[in-house]
């Protein structure tokens, strides 16, 4: 890893869409023998089992095995949605029925202003690190994870397999998977919200530092359909001095961008008054787009800000996982070069409970594969 | 600014001159029992939007001075006298160095590895030193961080010196700065492993209390005042620690502490001294103080809704409530009351069978004069007398004709109030309206009124700010429709903002059910309505004690019922009752009231079991049995 921005780890970078998917995947078992080990979610999601599905088909040697992520029990969780859940556990089952099943639970906050589900999921991590150093690979399936859950199991994932790789030379593969679906996500939207607003472990971007209030705060929420409330209150409680928002487009519907523009016209025009100027347009099928969009963005930020003692930057993925993966990596990567000029953060609003469950067919849905460390690097 | 309701003045994006000419002055009404509010400490507990943050930062020097620059304004002249009445201003400025340090949601964080609280003394040394340091500057009208240097600060340290013994402002920033860049160091760690031990004292109560302060413009004289804000969001540990050195330490300036409610174990909400309201003189509990003041409240609420709407685009010198109908005396509801009177002197001649007993009252009141909802009223308060005594007419068996003055015997202001309620529900008239009831919905909390009062405004400017706008009243059809959405967009978000949300809602759907039963008995036997449920002393201490003692069905009840005291869905307060009971009333905020179609006058409630409350907490409205009283 560089200090210098003009070399970006992500960039050149593996992104295995839909229609190499599968060729990806095969190619990669052909050149080892590999033991992988899959991170899944006990979600509703009907996305949740597709990429395990599709990659556990592929042949390939050595052992295939799954964590999953069990979440403490919702007390607002429907029968159906229970159901769902259920039926997602018992194809995972069937998916790694020979395989080393492990569970892990992540005691989630459903009311009031707790907001610690990111700590938690960092803890798990902390201990159960014997279980991953175990593998050759590692796939973070966060097709049915909350997105504060998937983050953090990424950064501290990925922030762990470097210094694995530092201290003891041992290279383990992480790549992120996701089943993508614009209109599975709208359809998945919470019912109700948690009162605080949640920072991801390792991102607290110093927001309520007394010290250093007086330094500019810039805010790059990444825009998805469904997040006006997240948005409000995300923005009451960082009172950004500049606001970046971070349009999807190119996009599969073309339209979708402007649509996006379109519906929080009011909001972004009339209440935050943003620059039109200000927007940032990264594409919705290409995470490392996204990841150099922002990285530059706050970089520009922070070199025009250094008279002021350079700036803090919030990321606020809203939009969809994969362009949250985006978000996170260009976060990660400031995070790493430790400029006394810039803080960074990631802020986020974590769902306290969704609504009866009304997806069904993932037939929209489609696969990406996103290699984020590992041999590739070499 | 469109509807200046939606903002919540303790919110930092409102700045200080704003904030000054939004704030009620009647706030400072609270702290009148307080001997010497700002020489001692004085704690002051609420549900969330309570209004305390707005309290403290009223003492924090640039609202002071604002509010002494602004004395001339006959808008914000109540909270200058306010002010200066309990000695927070001189006639020149502030006469109180008010500083204020918010306690983050990064505290509890530290939790995980800060056993010893070494950090967490650390991080709240140097923000209580950061704090002060802005506020000084603010009160000499410096920048900070700019003028750091023009401040000077000297004191003694007992023994080992955390805070500097001498150093300028700009030194003690550095100081503090660099203890908070540890912190984040640590808290941002993904592994990293970064250690700092932190502080063994907390110095920063002595250092505030103590230190000689010099600014740009000399010695600081001013009395001090530390205020620490969301002690809520300490961890347990955190927080036992904090109160205990606050209590023991008797610092030599004002120590105000600002916390929510949930703050305190289930114990201590539910314990008797707290209760019986006498622990120390320097607890305020907003919602109780207000509840034994509700004229204050009612005049201290409205004045924040008046102060609001004038801030309002188009608005001008408008009066807020000139603009709410009081009354429904339309002509269509007029003939919907001569109906009703129709309509119930049937249900009476059918119910009663025309039996003589009762034929001088149904005279009396066919003779009746006035209005037709005064006359309506009139025959629904018949129709319940005659129901209760029937109710006992049926064990006696007693045919003597009901006199005039038996009438006005058996009559009663709760009856009139049950009968009035009784009649407007059946005839989906509007019962809640008006500024008394507007006031009264609030359950004492100042955000729950600027909720609902922001609702209504919100229809009232539309009314008024079109070019062609005719400025009328609010119906109060209208108001009841809006309050009644007002009531249902609470129930709704509790989940989300209890803990234990899911339960309580569930707990408060039986509970709900049950007071509207009771309620709407037809012989209105607790006129004007039951508004709340009650378990004897005996039992709470034994919800407290078994489930200390490892009765887990019990222990989701206590959580439950903390829950809701916590956040004001349920007032607690004593009653005594015959046979030398005593008990401990939970009466339901007033706004779920407006959701369950009660009154929402105090004084109705019904003894219950713990056994029964179980019940109503596992299968909610299930719990209560369906029983048609209306025979």
């Amino acid at each position: 890893m560089s200090n210098d921005p003009s070399s970006l780890r992500w960039d050149p970078y593996v992104l295995a869409t839909e229609e190499n998917f599968d060729n990806f995947w095969t190619s990669h078992f052909d050149r080892a023998k590999r033991d992988v080990l899959f991170i899944i979610g006990r979600g509703f999601d009907c996305r949740a089992t597709l990429g395990s599905e599709r990659i556990c088909g592929i042949d390939g040697n050595g052992r295939r095995d799954a964590l999953l992520v069990n979440f403490s029990d919702d007390p607002s969780s429907t029968s159906k949605r229970a159901e769902m859940m259920n039926e997602n556990v018992e194809r995972y089952k069937a998916i790694f029925r020979e395989a080393e099943f492990y569970e892990l639970c992540i005691q989630s906050m459903t009311s009031g202003h707790q907001t610690g589900t990111s700590r938690r999921v960092s803890n798990i991590v902390d201990k159960n690190k014997d279980i991953f150093v175990a593998y050759d690979d590692i796939i973070i399936d966060i097709s049915a994870m909350p997105r504060i859950v998937a983050i953090t199991l990424m950064v501290k994932l990925l922030n762990f397999l470097d210094q694995t790789y530092l201290t003891h030379g041992k290279d383990i593969n992480l790549h992120m998977l996701t089943a993508e679906s614009v209109l599975a996500d709208k359809i998945a939207t919470p019912t109700s919200l948690s009162e605080g607003v949640s920072k991801v472990v390792g991102f607290s971007g110093e927001l309520n530092g007394v010290a250093n209030e007086h330094i500019p705060r810039i805010w790059f929420p990444v825009f998805g359909e469904e997040q006006l409330e997240k948005l409000n209150r995300i923005r009451e409680e960082i009172r950004p001095d500049e606001i970046c928002p971070v349009i999807p487009f190119p996009s599969k519907n073309p339209r979708r961008g402007d649509e996006i523009i379109n519906l929080y016209r009011q909001t972004l025009f009339d209440d935050f008054q943003i620059d039109p100027k200000n927007m940032i347009y990264a594409s919705e099928a290409n995470p490392f787009e996204a990841y150099k969009r922002i990285f530059w963005a706050i970089v520009r930020y922070r070199d025009s800000l250094r008279e002021l003692g350079g700036c803090k930057a919030f990321v606020s993925p809203l939009s969809s996982k994969l362009l949250s993966v985006g978000a996170v990596l260009a976060c990660y990567e400031h995070r790493n070069f430790r400029d006394d000029l810039l803080k960074v953060g990631i802020t986020y609003v974590e769902a306290a409970s969704y609504g009866e469950p009304l997806q069904s067919i993932p037939s929209q849905a489609e696969l990406y594969s996103m290699w984020i460390r590992g041999e590739w690097e070499r | 600014m469109r509807n200046p309701f939606r903002i919540r003045a303790s919110q930092r994006t409102v700045n200080d001159e704003q904030f000054i000419r939004l704030f009620g002055a009647g706030a400072l009404d609270v702290i009148d029992e307080i001997s010497n509010p700002f020489g001692g400490l004085v704690i002051l507990r609420s549900a969330p939007g309570g209004g305390k943050t707005s309290f403290l930062r009223l003492m924090t020097p640039n609202p002071l001075r604002l509010a002494t620059k602004f004395h001339e304004d006959p808008y914000s002249r109540p909270t200058y006298d306010a002010l200066r009445n309990k000695g927070a201003i001189k006639e020149d400025g502030p006469a109180v160095l008010g500083v204020m340090s918010r306690i983050t949601p990064e505290y509890r964080d530290l939790d995980d590895f800060d056993r010893g609280l070494g950090m967490f003394r650390a991080l709240l040394n140097s923000r209580i030193v950061i704090a002060t340091l802005r506020a000084i500057l603010e009160r000499s009208n410096r920048n900070y961080p700019d003028d750091l240097h023009t401040v000077e600060v000297d004191w003694k340290p007992e023994v080992e010196i955390t805070i500097p013994a001498k150093a300028t402002g700009k030194e003690l920033y550095d100081w503090a700065a660099k203890i908070e860049q540890v912190f984040y160091g640590r808290l941002d760690d993904l592994g990293e492993g970064n250690g700092f031990e932190g502080h063994s004292r907390l110095d920063a109560l002595a250092w505030f209390s103590t230190s000689n302060f010099r600014d740009a413009n000399g010695k600081v004289t001013a009395k001090r005042l530390l205020m620490l804000d969301d002690l809520q969001l300490l961890s347990h540990q955190q927080r036992n620690s904090l109160m205990t050195l606050l209590t023991n330490e008797r610092a030599k300036c004002g120590i105000w502490v600002a916390e929510r409610l949930e703050a305190l174990n289930y114990q201590e909400i539910l314990s008797e001294g707290v209760l019986r309201q006498r622990d120390y003189e320097e607890v305020i509990q907003l919602e109780n103080r207000w509840a034994r003041r509700q004229k204050a409240y009612s005049k201290f609420v409205s004045q924040i809704a008046d102060l609001r709407a004038r801030q309002a685009d188009g608005f001008e010198d408008r009066d807020f409530f000139n603009l709410l109908s009081e009354s429904d005396e339309s002509a269509d509801w007029s003939r919907v009351y001569q109906d009703a009177c129709e309509t119930i002197r049937e249900r009476i001649e059918t119910r009663t069978k025309n039996n003589p007993r009762y034929s001088k009252w149904i005279n009396d009141v066919t003779l009746e004069a006035g209005n037709s909802h005064d006359r309506a009223l009139q025959w629904r308060t018949t129709e319940i007398l005659i129901e209760r005594d029937l109710a006992k007419d049926q064990r006696s068996f007693n045919f003597s004709v009901l006199s005039t003055d038996d009438y006005s015997l058996k009559n009663s202001s709760e009856i009139r109030n049950a009968a009035g309620h009784f009649l407007r529900k059946e005839l989906k008239a509007p019962i809640y309206f008006g500024k008394a009831q507007l006031s009264a919905i609030s359950s004492w909390n100042v955000d729950q009124y600027v909720d609902v009062a922001g609702d209504v405004f919100e229809e009232i400017s539309a009314k008024i700010t079109g070019l062609r706008a005719t400025p009328s009243a609010l119906s109060t059809e209208r108001q009841h429709q809006i309050i009644k959405i007002a009531a249902k967009k609470r129930w709704n978000g509790m989940p989300r903002r209890l803990p234990h949300g899911y339960d309580a809602r569930r707990f408060l759907e039986a509970a709900g059910k049950y007071c509207h039963q009771q309620t709407f008995r037809p012989t209105a036997p607790y006129a004007p309505g039951v508004t709340g449920f009650a378990i004897t002393m005996e039992d709470r201490a034994k919800l407290i004690e078994w489930t200390e003692n490892g009765h887990s069905y019990f222990r989701k009840l206590r959580d439950v019922l903390a829950s809701l005291v916590a956040n004001n869905e349920v007032e607690p307060r004593l009653d005594h009752r015959n046979k030398g009971k005593e008990y401990v009333v939970f009466y339901l905020n007033r706004l779920l009231c407006v959701h369950f179609d009660l009154p929402i006058g105090y004084g109705g409630w019904r003894e219950k079991s713990l056994q029964e409350m179980l019940q109503w907490l596992e299968r909610g409205a299930k719990a209560v049995e369906e029983v048609s009283f209306v025979k």
